[in-house]
């Protein structure tokens, strides 16, 4: 493989696509077990631009719609 | 938690109440959205007001210190304006509090933005956000219920 890139030199397409490449952005939601951090999250995974981490307290946590404590 | 996992997000343990338990996932990090839930800290000080507002301030003041030291690049502080004294509520008065205090640090290398909701959508948004009916005790309910009638009488 490493040869193959050397023949391939300035031409070889990953290193084109490597530099030609949008930058994705790493971002981190603190409060996605609510139902506003999670609609952040959703949103941004959605747009494809960003790579999407979300904090959760409880790894068992499931989301419940219509009660107060999922609005923060 | 699932729903999200299922769209790829990648999904991470740890603690705002504990800056160790997530600080070494920030060093790979470019943004930073913080929330939280108030209503969560209000259940774990048993429906007690202050003590919830000082926590919830407490810990997102210790997330964005633990942020800034990691080298996040950005910020994305979630807030409510506060109210008169007058109209206190404490749902709002933690958030801004938070607010007030980044607004008035000096930061390193961090861009940071406060979304907050203006002045104008008050009204709407906490009267459908705070039903009459909750799963909270029935200490706490009363509070609340106080605490909507002072904002629609605004």
């Amino acid at each position: 493989m490493a040869a193959l890139d050397r023949l391939l030199g300035p031409l070889n397409p990953n290193k084109v696509a490597q530099t030609t490449a949008p930058t994705t952005i790493r971002v981190l939601v603190f409060g996605a077990s609510d139902r506003q951090g999670k609609s952040v999250a959703e949103f941004l995974i959605r747009g494809g631009k960003y790579i999407v981490s979300a904090i959760f307290e409880d790894m068992d946590h499931e989301f419940q719609d219509g009660i107060l404590t999922t609005v923060g | 938690m699932i729903v999200l996992k299922k769209q790829q997000v990648r999904t991470l343990q740890g603690s705002l109440a504990d800056p160790r338990s997530y600080s070494h996932y920030l060093k790979d990090i470019d943004v930073v959205y913080l929330d939280a839930n108030f209503w969560h800290y209000l259940d774990m000080a048993d429906g007690d007001f202050e003590q919830a507002g000082q926590q919830y301030f407490e810990e997102k003041i210790a997330c964005v210190n633990a942020c800034e030291a990691a080298g996040v690049k950005q910020m994305i502080y979630m807030a409510l304006d506060n109210f008169p004294e007058n109209k206190y509520v404490p749902h709002f008065h933690a958030k801004a509090k938070g607010m007030f205090r980044l607004r008035g640090r000096r930061w390193a290398d961090i861009q940071w933005s406060i979304i907050s909701v203006q002045r104008n959508c008050r009204q709407r948004c906490c009267t459908r956000h705070m039903p009459t009916t909750t799963s909270y005790t029935s200490t706490t309910l009363p509070k609340i219920q106080q605490a909507t009638i002072q904002i629609d009488s605004s």
